[in-house]
């Protein structure tokens, strides 16, 4: 038997209004330190590589996924990266008109991964798959070891 | 038909306040460590069962899909289990349906929590498992409902402070051998009734600590496992339930839920007399007092009468029924999924007889792991033989 | 395997690395609002609670008056048959003085806790709520308790248009 009793004015219905306000400090974890401080002293992006099957990630990764062993080589990228795909966004998170900001997934050749960021104003008219890449970075005293550390990624 | 499972190898890392390893690394390391015991490759495993408690206190929505590569379960068969604070040892059991169901031959299970980006406390989180609309406006915290619990208990019973405080004595004692504990120490009953009153009866040394950390076991069916090991431990009986999350409408000084979880796994691995055929337990004791509550759910003391089988030190590890001889979630930690976990290792290696300084005197041939959680309403519990 | 393995993984960050910002933590604030639907039987406890009263439901089957009041019975599996009028006044169940408040943070002036087991609805049927006008050392368990209403029209139809459970007896 279903319930019966129901009701039938929506204004006799009601809602209690609150929030669950949470505040998290995460930690970079083992791997993303180190990703972290090299980006923050040197603006480079940190690569592991699998002494196993000799695959590379970016960002830095503790453990390879394939063949789940730890994976202690690292380097540092300098050569430029390519737009993967990219994509313009004209809303903000709300959905509502925002400011139109292009993104692209930055990969870098021969490693696997990427790294998501804007595309700077004067990149993103020539923005195409394959361009070559470089970020443009804050001023060393205002990087704190975040991608906000890169302002855009503009044509090589 | 049925399989019988075996656990085949058991992994874990530190319990520690906060550690710099995110929630896959974490799981790594304790799945990496499992695997290396059962002496096997990930390419030897077929599905990956996962266990953590609220996506809250890691502060990562779907928590069981970002952490899976960190669990080997990238392109495996992988679900996540949860019940709250029972799901470190509901994760073996959803291992257990796994292979004794005869789909699979090898599972790997892992456990993990990392409570501590929930900022200022992880406690915070648990104010959202309170009723939104009943509850919540009170200003509820988790503590409440231990300490409603803990003074009903005592009240039913004739139960006094000092009697339940031996429980942290002796578990934040016995985790002074566990390599991984977090809050191992000596301490007496005064100290414990002398620490700060913070939700009486409940003081500060009668609660355990929230930690990170990370537990994994390799499950296999029989034929597997014994090509593996001469040294299986065998996965005999599962059990679980769960009540209303109508609390405050329930008996408080006892826990009906683990009694028949509990019962449910004793028939399945052909329990009739539980105080004499268990040699070994780890019931949950996020409190103190919750380890003697759940004894008594357990049905291996009478209700009422654990307090006074802990104080005559039956359950020491030299007594005749040794109790979280791990040194318990009061004194290894509470990554709250993997402390379960954590209860399920130390089983394994206490019945192999490899707990080295920790290892029981008697000859323990038969093991119970259990743990609780939610609003006070689940009982997860496993039995386990050699 | 315990004994066999020496090294066991994992890096401590203690309170001390964090006081001095050690490690590159990252910090983030979620506010998620929510409108939570308070459903058939807790719309209707809402208003009574609004008019000072409390309101329970039955189940013809099993006998039990139920509080909070639920449209099924969760023992029976059935929908519950009426609303039944309880008293404001109850026993102490079982009772708390806590000292921490939602986040942990410690509390100037603790907060009395209680299950309330109320008149009316059958028998170890609670509901949590706070204890006030009594000494924390004076409370027992046993006690019999009586809600002190908020004035008519400071009440929204919320659990705490009670102010708290006071004793009956002085």
């Amino acid at each position: 038997m279903p319930i019966l009793e129901k009701i039938s004015q929506p204004s006799m219905a009601r809602h209690w209004t609150d929030s669950i306000p949470l505040e998290f400090h995460y930690t970079a974890g083992v791997a993303g330190e180190k990703f972290r401080r090299e980006l923050r002293d040197n603006g480079r992006f940190l690569v592991s590589k699998c002494a196993k099957c000799k695959n590379s990630y970016v960002p830095a990764r503790m453990f390879c996924p394939s063949c789940f062993i730890e994976m202690k080589e690292t380097r540092a990228i300098d050569e430029p990266g390519y737009v993967y795909s990219y994509t313009t966004v004209n809303r903000n998170r709300a959905g509502e008109p925002g400011e139109t900001v292009t993104l692209a997934l930055v990969k870098f050749e021969g490693v696997e991964g990427g790294i998501i960021h804007r595309l700077d104003d004067k990149t993103i008219d020539k923005a195409a798959f394959g361009i070559k890449v470089v970020p443009i970075l804050k001023d060393r005293t205002e990087r704190t070891g975040a991608l906000s550390d890169i302002i855009s990624f503009k044509q090589a | 038909m049925k399989r019988r499972v075996a656990i085949i190898g058991a992994g874990i890392t530190l319990f520690r306040r906060r550690m710099l390893e995110s929630p896959k690394e974490l799981s790594f390391e304790a799945s990496r460590m499992a695997l290396d015991a059962a002496g096997l490759t990930l390419k030897d495993i077929q599905s990956v069962v996962s266990g953590s408690a609220p996506d809250a206190f890691d502060g990562v929505h779907m928590k069981g899909e970002y952490y899976l590569d960190g669990m080997g379960a990238i392109g495996k068969p992988h679900q996540r289990v949860y019940v709250g604070g029972g799901t470190g040892v509901f994760t073996p059991i959803g291992g257990w349906w796994n292979v004794a169901s005869g789909m699979y031959d090898t599972c790997l299970c892992v456990a993990e929590e990392k409570m501590s980006p929930l900022h200022p406390h992880p406690q915070y989180a648990f104010w959202s498992i309170f009723d939104q609309i009943l509850e919540r406006p009170l200003g509820t915290t988790l503590l409440w409902i231990f300490s409603l619990e803990m003074r009903r208990y005592m009240h039913k019973y004739g139960i006094k402070e000092e009697e339940i405080a031996e429980v942290a004595v002796k578990n934040k004692g016995n985790a002074i051998d566990h390599p991984c504990a977090q809050l191992g120490a000596k301490i007496t009953v005064d100290d414990v009734m002398n620490s700060e009153p913070i939700c009486s009866p409940v003081k500060r040394l009668d609660v355990s600590p929230p930690s990170d950390g990370a537990a994994a076991v390799v499950l296999a069916s029989e034929r597997v496992a014994k090509k593996l090991t001469d040294e299986p431990v065998w996965l005999d009986g599962v059990g679980w339930t769960l009540d209303t999350t109508h609390w405050t409408n329930r008996d408080l000084a006892y826990p009906e839920y683990v009694e028949k979880a509990a019962k449910m796994a004793y028939k399945m691995a052909g329990i009739k007399n539980p105080r004499k055929e268990i040699d070994i337990a780890e019931p949950y004791d996020p409190f103190d007092y919750k380890e003697l509550h759940h004894l008594e759910g357990l049905q291996l003391a009478g209700k009422g009468e654990a307090p006074k089988m802990t104080v005559d030190g039956v359950t020491q590890r030299d007594g005749d029924l040794p109790v979280c001889p791990s040194g318990g979630l009061l004194g290894v930690g509470n990554p709250i999924a993997a402390a379960g976990m954590m209860k399920i290792c130390e089983l394994f290696w206490q019945l192999r007889g490899e707990a080295g300084k920790r290892q029981v005197k008697k000859d323990a041939r038969t093991g119970v792991a259990q743990a609780w959680g939610d609003l006070m309403q689940v009982g997860t519990v496993t039995v386990m033989r050699r | 395997m315990s004994q066999k393995i020496t090294n066991y993984p994992g890096h401590e960050i203690t309170h001390e690395d964090q006081k001095e910002r050690r490690y590159l933590d990252i910090e983030y604030k979620f506010v998620p609002r929510y409108s939570w639907a308070a459903g058939v039987a807790i719309s209707r406890f809402l208003d009574e609670l609004k008019e000072g009263r409390i309101i329970a439901r039955k189940c013809n089957q099993c006998e039990r008056i139920l509080v909070p009041p639920r449209m099924y019975c969760e023992q029976c599996y059935r929908p519950t048959d009426q609303w039944v009028q309880i008293k404001d006044t109850g026993t102490v169940n079982t009772f708390s003085i806590s000292h921490v408040g939602t986040d942990a943070r410690r509390l100037k002036t603790p907060i009395l806790v209680a299950v309330v087991d109320l008149d009316g609805a059958s028998p170890g049927m609670g509901i949590l709520h706070n204890l006030g006008e009594v000494e924390p050392s004076n409370i027992r368990i046993g006690m019999k308790v009586q809600a002190v209403w908020k004035q008519p029209s400071e009440r929204q139809g919320a659990i705490t248009d009670i102010r708290y459970f006071k004793p009956l007896e002085a």
